[in-house]
């Protein structure tokens, strides 16, 4: 049996996500994968918890009591960074809401770990989106794995899919819906006959939607992700600021109604072919495999051997998007 | 759904014309009519005249799955315009009509590209109309500029335009 330690940043519906699934998986792991994975480590913004291991069920049950970990006893007050310093880990799970616009405190976290001599595994799209190229850079140089599946397109092995299974062939071109939000509220404005604002509306209350969507409807999201795929799978060295970007807003019920009339649906598309990436609302016809319902997320392969291969899964959520995280955790462990 | 007709060299043995017609139904295509022309059958292909109803994708399909099946088609109408080339369907959404929509079809048809379909929603007069018209073009180089021709006047009257995915 290996032991692999791991500590763990943020600890908020994906950090949780990440202890629950390991709590009812931990057994299920060490027979068939011989892996006992210990967190070691959890890491907030403004202190962290150092165990070994870590109780996360107590941890888990004090945060669903409403409680901040601050009021944790064992609570010490050290930054990421004073805690990478500290602790002894084999791979740093990073999973902190970054900025968009700095990719930080995501990117510093990367970094430091890295610089230490951990792996990382990170679902951290803002912090990627922002400082691919030096992040995965440094990952080389130090000749650790920098994995983040779990960044574009959530539960779906999207990367793993082209690094795994379509090895031999050329990929030309991606498209496909990054999105699960814009998706829900496009299906709902075709199939439902609702405007833009009520299906929204609909959104936020069934947790689909931010309380600010901004980054959803405006297409933010989906081009950060589109990015770290083009980079990822296409070998490109593209920046955030190289997406042309069209968000949803200026989607009318009429205009959805009429796309319907015709035969098509209106998708929020990212497409990443001809060496440009660019996200905005496309006519899709109704049979196409790019037209899936609810908040799911799809993507489209075009390749030179298999062709066109799709995936379709659930692009965001707490529980869903552990299945990318373990499964980059359960590649390092292999070289642990 | 629009009125489709297409005329095809159908070869003349057992099965063939029961191919198409699946072709057709598996695209979704509703048929109206079959005539089997055998008084002018030729060469071992017979001439046969199909019509049903289908949406412009699916006719598209239907075209496509036929061709690649290696079956000549002489004639292809749908909404009883020739198909003969490249389709680009799109959107426009804003006020199209008050930005003269007229200017907006005339800026990008020419000998080569022409409107083949147009339908518009307009919820009032005050509200941004809706657009969506399907673009013919003879070849892929007079579609690319009028695309860019239609970005450029979409952005100049600001109005959204999506276009339609590649497939």
């Amino acid at each position: 049996m290996k032991t692999v330690r791991l500590a763990l940043f943020g600890f908020g519906v994906i950090g949780r996500g990440f202890a629950k699934v390991l709590l009812e998986k931990s057994e299920y792991l060490k027979k068939k994968q011989g892996v006992d994975l210990k967190v070691v480590a959890i890491g907030e913004y403004n202190g962290c918890l150092i165990g070994e291991p870590v109780d996360l069920k107590a941890v888990l049950d004090l945060r669903e009591k409403g409680i901040w970990l601050d009021k944790h006893p064992q609570w010490k007050k050290l930054t990421p960074q004073e805690l990478i310093k500290e602790v002894k880990a084999d791979i740093a799970v990073e999973m902190v809401p970054s900025d968009i616009k700095t990719g930080e405190p995501g990117a510093g976290i990367i970094k430091a770990a890295l610089e230490k001599g951990m792996h990382v595994v990170s679902s951290d799209k803002c912090a990627l989106a922002n400082k691919f190229t030096e992040l995965r850079g440094l990952a080389t140089r130090k000749g650790k794995w920098l994995l983040y599946e779990a960044s574009a397109g959530g539960g779906m092995p999207i990367m793993n899919l082209a690094r795994e299974c379509i090895q031999a062939d050329e990929v030309k071109s991606m498209e496909g819906i990054l999105n699960g939000t814009t998706n829900y509220i496009l299906t709902k404005m075709s199939k439902g006959g609702m405007d833009l604002e009520t299906a929204l509306r609909e959104a936020k209350e069934l947790g689909y939607a931010e309380k600010d969507p901004t980054y959803d409807v405006e297409g933010i999201d989906a081009a950060a992700k589109a990015m770290i795929l083009a980079n990822d799978i296409m070998g490109w060295d593209k920046k955030f600021s190289d997406v042309k970007i069209t968000g949803i807003m200026g989607i009318t019920k009429e205009a959805v109604q009429l796309a319907k009339k015709n035969g098509y649906v209106i998708k929020l598309i990212a497409e990443i072919k001809d060496n440009s990436l660019s996200v905005g609302p496309k006519l899709i016809p109704e049979n196409h495999p790019l037209n899936i319902e609810s908040n799911l997320n799809a993507v489209m392969f075009k390749t030179d051997i298999g062709r066109d291969v799709v995936i379709v899964g659930r692009g965001a959520g707490g529980r869903e998007t552990q299945s990318a995280i373990y499964s980059d955790i359960l590649r390092i462990c292999k070289d642990v | 759904m629009d009125d489709c007709k297409i005329e095809i060299k159908l070869d003349d043995k057992p099965g063939a014309l029961s191919q198409v017609l699946d072709i057709i139904a598996k695209n979704r295509g509703n048929l109206f009519s079959v005539n089997h022309i055998r008084e002018k059958a030729k060469e071992g292909f017979v001439p046969v005249i199909i019509q049903f109803q289908a949406t412009h994708p699916d006719f598209n399909a239907i075209v496509a799955d036929l061709e690649k099946e290696g079956i000549e088609i002489n004639e292809k109408l749908i909404g009883g315009v020739e198909e003969t080339g490249l389709v680009q369907e799109f959107i426009l959404i804003g006020h199209v009509i008050d930005t003269d929509i007229k200017d907006t079809i005339y800026s990008i048809c020419d000998k080569d590209v022409m409107i083949k379909s147009l339908d518009i929603s307009l919820k009032s007069l005050k509200d941004p109309s809706s657009v969506f018209a399907e673009l013919g073009a003879k070849n892929e180089k007079s579609l690319e500029a009028a695309m860019k021709k239609l970005e450029a006047i979409a952005q100049k009257k600001k109005l959204l335009l999506i276009v339609g995915i590649q497939t």
